[in-house]
């Protein structure tokens, strides 16, 4: 039996090509859920019904199933309607939607954290509202926005081993693969771990340090 | 700086068309009434003060004006016209200023940046331009060399003369004024009243919903005095001060004397 140090100098440069998989799925989905997230919580911000209610609904429906559940319906139940996604695209669609649903709620904090008196000043020099969201509550909201984002991103980050489970050669497939051929779960899956906890940890010591600049009061 | 301070046009001069015309104004919150119809104009140059006890509904009536609250009755004309859906509210109030109580000024942006968010955004001014136009206006009230300084860093006075600078910005043609006062600490009342009496005598429009009542008696042109989200009676400062026709007018400024007097 090899020690631990050959395996990993054996294994570990094809556990590393997942994690590349891994960065991919968790980049594009966090655009993708940034944005979902943005729309949905300036619509369920808003006055008029219409807008606040598909988006309050769209928030429940993904926040009450599984997100394993989720990607099953979007890679194997899309494609008995013909709409065929490779893996790796309904991997970042379906983390997006979930982190969309997410995002929407620390991104509706923050806008409502923003003093009332704020955008009344804003409005009052004359603002559009769309001006009022970008010059005066954006910049004041993304602060306190920052820390649970960072959070936020490191769950991502651990969610994506979901999809190992339609064969998107990621850290956790690749891993899997190795521990069965090798019979070596324990090593090959400890080396897993390292990797992921190297992808997290120093975003979760950022998330910390940035929850330090949080204005005063 | 002759210009700039020109720039409101000739001191109480009253032409026949009133800047702002209020009729039968009416404010409903819920069931709750705070504007019982109020009627009131508003001409160029006028400096006109909004008196009253608390929740009376004077600063409602400021904020129907810009349209920070929307009336449930009545019409609102500004320069001739009625304010209605067809009025586009960013330009209404591009053209009224307001200063608020609680100064909400732009904490992520210094005292210069403050002043010059309107002319950049709204106006599409050069920032250069606008960069000049904010020193002098910050320089006007008297707050030379705080340009780069932000909010946290400024008095409670300091800042509310900012927030004055930053309405200033938009070259209004009518400015609200919504207890600015209020929220300072005694000492710090006197520098921005002496900057609002500047503007008032360079002929600025001036709305001003006050407790000052010395402020209210030597630099408005006419005082309101609402109870209950009614007019109850208005004129010139000494009328009001010194023969108010009502009885509810007396006692609300025997319980404000008595007050001031308290404090002193």
């Amino acid at each position: 039996m090899d020690s631990f140090l050959v395996l990993g100098q054996k294994y570990f440069p094809y556990i590393l090509k997942g994690a590349v998989v891994t960065v991919e799925i968790t980049v594009g989905s966090l655009i993708l859920g940034t944005v979902i997230g943005m729309v949905i919580a300036i619509a369920r911000l808003s006055k008029h019904a219409i807008c606040s209610w598909p988006a309050a609904i769209y928030v429940e429906i993904i926040r009450d199933t599984p997100a394993l559940l989720q990607l099953f319906i979007i890679y194997f139940g899309l494609a008995g309607y013909g709409i065929k996604l490779d893996p790796l695209s309904a991997s970042i669609l379906t983390l997006g939607i979930i982190g969309g649903a997410y995002l929407s709620e620390v991104f509706r904090a923050g806008i409502q954290s923003v003093e009332r008196g704020q955008i009344e000043a804003a409005l009052s020099i004359g603002m559009r509202d769309h001006q009022v969201m970008r010059r005066v509550i954006l910049p004041q909201a993304f602060l306190l926005i920052l820390p649970p984002f960072g959070n936020f991103l490191i769950a991502l980050i651990k969610d994506t081993s979901l999809v190992l489970t339609i064969s998107v050669p990621e850290i956790m497939y690749q891993s899997y693969n190795v521990a069965s051929q090798t019979y070596r779960s324990m090593e090959v899956y400890a080396l897993a771990a390292i990797i992921y906890f190297g992808l997290c940890f120093p975003l979760s010591r950022f998330a910390k340090w940035l929850e330090k600049l949080r204005p005063p009061p | 700086m002759i210009s700039s301070l020109n720039q409101f046009g000739p001191t109480g001069a009253q032409s026949p068309m009133p800047q702002i015309r209020i009729e039968d104004l009416k404010k409903q919150f819920g069931t709750l009434e705070v504007l019982h119809g109020i009627s009131l104009d508003v001409h160029r140059g006028e400096v006109v003060a909004i008196i009253g006890a608390s929740g009376s509904g004077k600063s409602t009536l400021l904020r129907c004006l810009n349209h920070l609250e929307i009336p449930t009755g009545g019409r609102i004309y500004f320069e001739g016209r009625l304010i209605d859906k067809q009025y586009d509210l960013a330009e209404l109030r591009a053209e009224i200023g307001m200063v608020f109580q609680h100064f909400n000024l732009f904490p992520h942006r210094t005292a210069l940046g403050n002043v010059i968010e309107g002319p950049i955004i709204v106006r599409k001014m050069e920032r250069v331009q606008a960069a000049e136009v904010g020193r002098q206006l910050l320089a006007r009230v008297g707050l030379k060399g705080k340009e780069d300084t932000y909010p946290s860093q400024l008095s409670g006075g300091q800042k509310q003369r900012v927030a004055i600078a930053r309405a200033l910005a938009m070259n209004p043609k009518v400015v609200l004024f919504d207890e600015v006062t209020s929220a300072l600490d005694p000492e710090l009342i006197g520098e921005v009243l002496a900057v609002m009496r500047d503007l008032a005598h360079q002929g600025l429009t001036m709305l001003v919903v006050t407790h000052e009542m010395g402020f209210a008696q030597e630099a408005a042109h006419r005082v309101v005095f609402i109870d209950q989200g009614k007019i109850v009676e208005q004129g010139k400062p000494e009328q009001i001060f010194r023969t108010p026709s009502y009885q509810r007018t007396r006692v609300f400024l025997k319980a404000v004397i008595d007050k001031v007097i308290m404090q002193e």
